[in-house]
């Protein structure tokens, strides 16, 4: 009878364990679901005002505008946007920023890509934490003025490692205008990760030129890929843009914009060259085609290029010189202008 | 005697069991109530998603440089170009994919108003619509239309209509 007794009361109480730990499981399944859900929801309530920046820089231009974020790991990477798990992916989206956008304090800028007409808004973004270094003459100079002074930038004249401090940022980028990039790192920043610290070299002047990216391999810099730009509002791109395939990707987008918008300008002539009857106007504007032939022709090569390609942009650039005097021209005969 | 006490520990157990089935069902009432709200928070969020996307998409249809107004790469707000519309309207039918990435689904049309006339011209710049729409938001635009041919300035109004699933 004791035996039983107490076989009975520890039954009770294996019976009440096996209750209770089925009672916290089931609580600590239904709080771990939600906190998965709560964060996937501020993930994608994170992605919406990214959404919003990306469609806010395809209307203004020439806007510089400092956000305060909560503090996420920001993905940017080719015409996608991550924040955790959650993504959003555009066909063909221009933006120009680190693959990784940390800190609470982000920098966001837009500059217009006219050549020789706006076609497209290119946007880039930036965190507060990362530095950018510019070296080099006069072109330096421009860009030191387009970029926000509310990044955490440095700008010398000549290349003197000594002058370059580690200011604790997870990112640092060294840009040289017309100046050969060193072979090695400055001391200062050769204790970061290689992921963390790159070099670019501009070669040429505001209008065009190219490109060349270097990537961080212990103590020295290695050549990565070249490129090129056409316009400030590339160059400035190249800057901001993380490595040579974002820069090469968000270009593609823009010389397809710019291919589309150009179709509508040779429309748009052949419409003026049937509705005038001046035989002048009619002539600028039959002058005019070839060239936006031209640029039309090169921008879809640029579109689908996997590298900017120098020669492609010398024929735009030459070809949107020659419009320019056409529309001018235009101008001058009181025409109605191309663009 | 050992009847009794057998009797009494199943009535134990059978107390214990009973307890804790009434307490999974007010759980499980309590879970449908928690649930029904935060699908209705969600509906409404989602909702306003809608409503700013559709804001969105309005703003970077009147901003297009396909159709905006431009005189010496100096561009104007609220104004387009009626040559370049025509052109602008062949490109857009052209490249639907590209298109769709920007403007989503919906319909974009404009209307003349001033010049006025008997047949009111009217051009549909895009069209891409679902049959079954979970919302549809339709936003008027005043705009400016401007010939280049005859440089005159006409008036209009653009009819953004943004859809969703």
């Amino acid at each position: 009878m004791k035996n039983k007794k107490a076989f009975e009361i520890q039954f009770n109480w294996i019976f009440v364990l096996i209750a209770g730990a089925a009672i916290l499981i089931f609580f600590s399944s239904v709080i771990i679901k939600q906190k998965g859900i709560t964060q996937s929801s501020t993930n994608i309530e994170m992605l919406k005002q990214m959404e919003n920046i990306v469609s806010g820089a395809g209307v203004s231009t020439g806007t510089i505008v400092p956000l305060n974020i909560p503090n996420f790991d920001i993905k940017i990477s080719c015409n996608k946007i991550s924040v955790g798990y959650s993504s959003i992916q555009y066909q063909s989206m221009v933006l120009f920023a680190p693959l990784s956008i940390k800190g609470g304090r982000i920098i966001t800028q837009t500059l217009a890509f006219n050549e020789p007409y706006r076609s497209a808004n290119l946007l880039f973004i930036t965190s507060v934490q990362a530095k950018y270094i510019l070296i080099g003459d006069a072109l330096m100079t421009e860009a030191n003025k387009t970029l926000p002074s509310e990044l955490d930038k440095e700008a010398f004249n000549i290349y003197d490692p000594s002058k370059i401090r580690n200011t604790n940022n997870y990112r640092a980028k060294l840009v040289f205008f017309n100046a050969n990039v060193p072979s090695e790192v400055p001391s200062s920043l050769a204790k970061m990760q290689d992921s963390g610290v790159m070099a670019i070299k501009v070669t040429g002047r505001i209008e065009k030129g190219t490109v060349d990216f270097y990537k961080k391999s212990g103590n020295a810099f290695t050549l990565s890929e070249s490129s090129a730009y056409l316009g400030k509002s590339s160059m400035i791109a190249a800057i901001y843009a993380e490595n040579p395939e974002m820069y090469n990707c968000n270009m593609n987008n823009v010389f397809s914009r710019n291919r589309l918008v150009t179709q509508v300008y040779q429309g748009k002539a052949r419409n003026l060259m049937a509705n005038t009857a001046r035989p002048d106007c009619r002539q600028v504007y039959s002058d005019s085609l070839p060239y936006l032939n031209r640029i039309e022709s090169s921008s879809s090569r640029l579109s689908q290029a996997q590298r900017i390609d120098i020669s492609d942009i010398n024929d735009i650039s030459s070809a949107s010189i020659s419009l320019e005097s056409q529309n001018a021209e235009a101008q001058k005969l009181s025409c109605p202008m191309i663009y | 005697m050992n009847k009794k006490l057998e009797k009494k520990s199943q009535i134990q157990m059978f107390e214990t069991i009973s307890v804790l089935f009434i307490f999974f069902i007010l759980i499980g009432i309590g879970a449908i109530f928690y649930v029904r709200v935060y699908k209705s928070n969600l509906d409404i969020t989602k909702y306003g998603y809608s409503q700013s996307k559709s804001v969105a998409i309005a703003q970077r249809a009147m901003f297009l440089p396909e159709l905006q107004c431009s005189k010496n790469k100096i561009t104007t707000d609220n104004c387009i170009d009626l040559l370049k519309l025509e052109a602008a309207i062949s490109v857009i039918n052209s490249n639907e994919i590209h298109y769709y990435d920007l403007l989503e689904f919906g319909e974009i049309n404009l209307t003349q108003v001033y010049p006025s006339s008997a047949s009111a011209p009217k051009w549909a710049v895009y069209s891409r619509k679902i049959e079954r729409p979970a919302s549809s938001f339709l936003t008027f635009v005043p705009i400016s239309l401007y010939d280049p041919a005859a440089d005159t300035y006409g008036y209009g109004v653009l009819s953004i209509e943004t859809q969703s699933k």
